[in-house]
């Protein structure tokens, strides 16, 4: 569960959300749809706690970033944020570790058992095709393969929520299908996804409510539950 | 031939002080500019105003002036202050100077790391230290080494340098034995003591750039 009230955001002195409010329950997938430039990448940034709202209620299952203007701790934002997961438009793999490293880095720091890491690791890869790529360097990837290291690695520490800020728009129409596929997948089995995209058509497809921002807070909020 | 053997060894008695220098200065620069360039990032802004107007200083002097000024320039102030451990002084200043050039080298490394590497580590849940230590230094290292194999070679020939606070190193030794024998053979010596020494630091930059090629073959 997200929710966001009388959220507003300004970068230094451009205002890019003001008075938004939206909930977003568990098991939903929703497509976030707006112009460049409208704050759909600062929404996602706010909820992930990568920026901090100037003003607002945010609360991510029962645990609140702000509440009523009031920012919590690091500690209690950081505690939050730990049913989401988030995957970047240019995926921000870790250049400098192989494959199954960029997975397993995060949860071998938490001092999570090392060969159990490795194992949920190899499967994930296995699950996404990219076995054979587990030593290789993300620049040795092609854009499909990198997209599917950055789900799996989120993947690896069990999120709850998936933010996806903008990932297929580099992806040709097939190579979209499947990454579609597998969010769908991951939507069946009860995960929460939130999808920013340009593309309409895409969100009509896949995502069972459309929400479009316009000049800051939401414009249109659809259901097309059947 | 037999007089080269003769000389060699008291030049080369005078390389232990060439090397030394040259090891201490690495040893003890490297992780502190590693230290400092990374902290430096998210550092109050005075603390980074201190450490550019010290990078500034230390960059913008000779390094013969500084070897004066903190050799002899620092006993006058403070009477019986190195004044017997002229080296000391010597290691002192180039440790100082060094960590200067590798902290502004590693700066150039850290600019080029994209603010995303930031931004995916906090969604992971990583925390900041950890993002600086197995994030961040190992990229930023990475971005450096070109860099540092220039500077580690301008530091073997820097070495000469203490000479002129009156230690005896290989290039000192050699001027020694000119001076007495009237030949300049011992400046060859030390020419070719210096191209050794200068070939195998390249030599070990290529290694650690082959082993992180490696690494991205085989791991
Ligand atoms: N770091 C920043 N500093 C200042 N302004 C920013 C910053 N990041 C974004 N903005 C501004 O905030 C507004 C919203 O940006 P945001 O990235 O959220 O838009 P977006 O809806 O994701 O756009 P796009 O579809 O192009 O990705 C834009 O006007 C942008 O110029
Ligand atoms: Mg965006």
């Amino acid at each position: 569960m997200i929710e966001l009230n009388h959220v507003f955001y300004t970068y230094q002195k451009t205002p890019v959300l003001s008075n938004l409010s939206l909930s977003i329950n568990p098991g939903e997938f929703t497509a976030i749809l707006g112009p460049s430039g409208v704050g759909k990448s600062t929404l996602v940034r706010l909820i992930s706690n990568l920026i901090t709202p100037q003003q607002g209620t945010i609360r991510i299952n029962n645990r609140y970033l702000i509440q009523s203007d009031v920012l919590m701790s690091k500690k209690e934002r950081r505690s939050a944020t730990e049913p989401i997961g988030m995957i970047f438009q240019n995926f921000n793999l870790f250049p400098h570790l192989n494959v199954l490293n960029n997975l397993t880095l995060s949860p071998n720091l938490n001092h999570e058992d090392r060969n159990e890491v490795n194992k949920r690791a190899l499967k994930l890869l296995e699950d996404f095709q990219l076995s054979e790529k587990s030593m290789a360097f993300p620049d040795e990837l092609s854009g499909g393969q990198r997209q599917r290291v950055a789900i799996a690695r989120s993947l690896m520490l069990n999120p709850e929520i998936l933010l996806i800020d903008e990932a297929t728009s580099a992806l040709d129409p097939e190579r979209k299908a499947e990454f579609m596929a597998i969010l769908q997948e991951l939507n069946r089995k009860g995960m929460t996804i939130v999808l920013i995209t340009h593309d309409h058509d895409l969100a009509k497809t896949y995502a069972r409510r459309i929400i479009t921002l316009a000049s800051g807070s939401v414009l249109h909020d659809t259901s097309l539950e059947s | 031939m037999s007089y080269l053997l003769s000389i060699t060894p008291y030049i080369l008695e005078g390389f232990k002080t060439t090397f030394l220098v040259f090891a201490v200065t690495l040893l003890v620069s490297l992780p502190l500019a590693i230290i400092l360039a990374t902290t430096s990032l998210h550092a109050p802004r005075p603390v980074k105003r201190l450490l550019s107007l010290y990078t500034w200083v230390m960059r913008g002097t000779p390094l013969i002036l500084q070897l004066y000024v903190i050799v002899f320039g620092l006993p006058l102030l403070i009477p019986g202050f190195f004044t017997r451990q002229a080296i000391i002084g010597a290691c002192l200043t180039f440790i100082l100077n060094y960590t200067a050039y590798f902290i502004e080298i590693f700066k150039g490394g850290l600019i080029t790391i994209d603010p995303g590497q930031w931004e995916a580590a906090s969604t992971l849940h990583i925390s900041r230290f950890n993002t600086y230590s197995r994030i961040i230094m190992p990229q930023m290292i990475r971005n450096s080494l070109y860099a540092l194999s220039n500077e580690c070679i301008s530091l073997v020939k820097d070495t000469s340098l203490v000479t002129v606070v009156g230690i005896g190193e290989i290039f000192r030794n050699a001027k020694e034995i000119m001076n007495r024998d009237l030949k300049i053979q011992a400046l060859f010596i030390v020419a070719i003591v210096y191209l050794l020494f200068t070939f195998i630091v390249i030599q070990v930059f290529k290694a650690i750039e082959a082993r992180l090629r490696m690494e991205r073959k085989s791991l």
